[in-house]
């Protein structure tokens, strides 16, 4: 389908500011065939594109971070450990669900908030269709902050009616630095060796 | 063999959306530009659509539907080419010009930029936070279980840090490619991410050219590519890309809409709008302002099919996204809810934090390690190229960016967060989605300076076809 221009309804480019203030004004400085002005566009233009493409050559780059992760370098396999502990966590825990537990001085310690934030985000969505609980259904979690707020512990009974097979107790020192501890709990009666109902709701 | 599968579900994206664009706008002619870019992305939020309501109706995305998409794709595409309805592909929307060939360079610079993209995200699984926290969680959920019954993480306060009320655009893209593998791996998965976010350079390329010719569209679609914040979020699996990508396609034809008044047009700006507010809340406002601004300017106009073409498209806006409304009403918001917040009198009360926030978005466009020199560029193609302010088009999209802008300033307002903490962590994000905006602006504002310009028809309204410029001016 072409377009076909309505020739009757055709007005000149621009023609509904050949009059008016603005035009006068900016006349004077911008005039409308200046082909300067198309020079400094390119100039400008490849400017910018020459300015990036000299961003993407600085060792701190992001194109050097990717090559860094592609290629698997030392610093991006570091990076990559948290995750991959994580992950392996929640690979080790079978059918069963999980209960995040604080200790020591995990509980109240203010720098714990960001890898508990991590710990409980990650390792929950590693386990889906499987819960890592933390909290009664009730209480909204936003962050490691509410967590340590909320000190969850539940009754023997409620872990064996949330099929809580797991206990992951998170523990900090003095310089904040936070150790994982994964436990197995006891099989119930009767239970033991029986895959886990499918969790998600409380 | 996942990998294969994932692929497979990538075509069938992409021959939904050449089937989308075939039916909107029968035998017209498609160029190889708008096959790999308008195509898919009308196919991927099609897709998204889709799922989502085939998960309302009962079915988690299983293989079977993804088989019933292709077959009755596959269908529609042989019906149309016996009907001689089908688009047809050229390879160039205008003839070769002297100086195209330099356009080899920046060519080169976007391929080479958006293939880096690819490689950083398929070498990794989902590492963002948000990425996984939000997005790839809801993914999984959405493989495994159907919208009915309501599963029970989108009630599940615990999980609160999710954003229970996300729209579920870019989960249920991911999980149909779960579905279409048979196994959850999400650095497979990473592949719709990557297909999604790397469309939005086609995208701006093709409203680019709408106006500009190809070697400045090229350009500019190169610093695109290049820009430090897309190596930084491409492929991430986060909804921004995408979301910005959706938008592309909105704003560019709400502006074709108000410039030529041609219904296809307007069939694909309500999509487009449609498909950004489901992928993300923000996208909501944006689709609303669209429509806002098609409104305004049928007023301004006083023709009778604009006002209609407004009415259309709040209608078709409403009945795309009407089931999501619906269904996600009940759903527990977090203490963030920036709608309510917006609405309320919390805004007036707030006004004061715009002190802060306003100069912090600005200095956010001079922080040159995330966006390059290109605010910087923008500002002075607009300034070079003023006299495009006089097109209603350019004005609709200023309009549309002041109110993209504001709306972000007053959501951080009242946001809850501590400002000094969430606006360096989100602020690149945010602005990320004014990019179309800002590269449309900046390359129709440079179409003034550039003696006899020439427009390019891109579908939807005429074929690749070229006009000279004044007879674009036909309001």
């Amino acid at each position: 389908m072409e377009v076909v221009p309505k020739m009757s309804r055709v007005r000149r480019p621009g023609s509904s500011l050949n009059s008016g203030k603005r035009e006068m004004i900016l006349n004077r400085f911008i005039p409308a065939d200046g082909r300067s002005f198309q020079y400094a566009a390119w100039g400008v233009v490849l400017l910018v594109l020459v300015h990036l493409c000299w961003l993407q050559l600085r060792p701190e780059s992001e194109l050097h971070q990717i090559c860094a992760v592609a290629t698997q370098s030392t610093a991006s396999r570091a990076a990559m450990m948290q995750y991959e502990q994580s992950d392996r966590i929640a690979d080790r825990t079978g059918n069963g669900n999980m209960l995040l537990k604080l200790a020591g001085d995990a509980k109240t310690n203010p720098v714990v908030e960001n890898p508990l934030s991590f710990i409980y985000y990650r390792i929950s969505y590693a386990l889906y269709p499987r819960r890592m609980y933390v909290a009664p259904a009730d209480k909204v979690i936003n962050n490691g902050w509410d967590i340590m707020r909320i000190e969850f512990n539940p009754s023997q009974q409620w872990l064996q009616e949330h099929d809580v097979r797991f206990v992951l107790t998170l523990d900090s020192d003095n310089a904040g630095k936070a150790t994982l501890r994964l436990e197995i709990l006891p099989p119930r009666d009767g239970q033991a060796g029986m895959p886990a109902a499918r969790s998600g709701g409380n | 063999m996942a990998l294969l599968a994932c692929c497979s579900y990538l075509l069938l994206i992409v021959l939904v959306g050449y089937t989308l664009l075939s039916v909107i706008h029968p035998s017209s002619r498609m160029t190889i530009v708008q096959l790999i870019g308008l195509g898919p992305a009308a196919g991927a939020g099609t897709m998204g659509l889709l799922l989502f309501w085939a998960s309302l109706i009962g079915f988690a995305p299983p293989r079977n539907v993804l088989a019933i998409v292709g077959v009755l794709t596959l269908a529609s595409l042989l019906v149309m080419k016996k009907m001689n309805r089908l688009a047809r592909i050229k390879i160039l929307a205008t003839d070769w010009k002297k100086g195209d060939g330099w356009v080899v360079v920046p060519l080169v610079i976007t391929v080479a930029g958006l293939a880096m993209i690819a490689a950083g995200a398929l070498s990794t699984p989902l590492v963002e936070w948000d990425a996984f926290a939000i997005w790839g969680f809801k993914a999984k959920v959405l493989t495994h279980e159907a919208l009915r019954p309501t599963p029970a993480y989108f009630h599940d306060l615990t999980l609160s840090y999710s954003h229970l009320d996300y729209p579920l655009m870019v989960p249920f893209l991911t999980a149909g490619a779960y579905a279409a593998m048979g196994t959850v791996d999400d650095q497979i998965g990473k592949l719709v991410s990557v297909f999604l976010d790397v469309l939005l350079v086609p995208m701006v390329y093709l409203g680019l050219r709408w106006k500009l010719r190809r070697l400045p569209a090229a350009c500019l679609s190169a610093i695109l590519a290049m820009l430090p914040v897309m190596f930084r979020y491409g492929g991430g699996g986060c909804a921004d890309l995408p979301l910005a990508m959706f938008y592309a396609g909105s704003i560019l034809y709400v502006a074709r809409w108000i410039d030529r008044q041609q219904w296809p047009d307007l069939i694909l700006a309500i999509l487009f709008s449609a498909f950004a507010a489901f992928t993300k809340n923000e996208g909501t406002v944006l689709a609303l302002m669209n429509g806002a601004i098609i409104l305004g300017f049928g007023l301004c106009g006083g023709r009778r099919h604009r006002w209609a073409g407004a009415a259309a498209f709040f209608t078709g806006l409403l009945a795309l996204d009407a089931a999501w409304l619906i269904w996600s009403r009940s759903l527990p918001h977090t203490h963030e809810d920036y709608g309510s917040k917006l609405l309320s009198s919390l805004v007036v009360t707030h006004l004061p934090r715009l002190k802060e926030i306003v100069p912090a978005m600005l200095v956010q466009t001079t922080e040159f390690h995330v966006w390059g020199l290109l605010w910087i560029m923008a500002g002075v193609l607009a300034l070079l190229g003023w006299r495009a302010l006089a097109r209603p088009y350019v004005l609709a999209l200023w309009i549309l960016l002041g109110l993209q802008l504001m709306s972000y300033a007053l959501a951080y307002s009242v946001t809850p967060w501590d400002l000094a903490v969430v606006m360096p962590m989100t602020l690149d994000r945010l602005l990320l989605h004014t990019v179309p905006a800002v590269f449309f602006l900046a390359g129709w504002h440079w179409a003034e300076l550039e003696t006899g310009h020439h427009h390019v028809g891109t579908i939807g309204t005429s074929s690749a076809t070229e006009t000279p410029v004044h007879a674009q001016q036909t309001d």
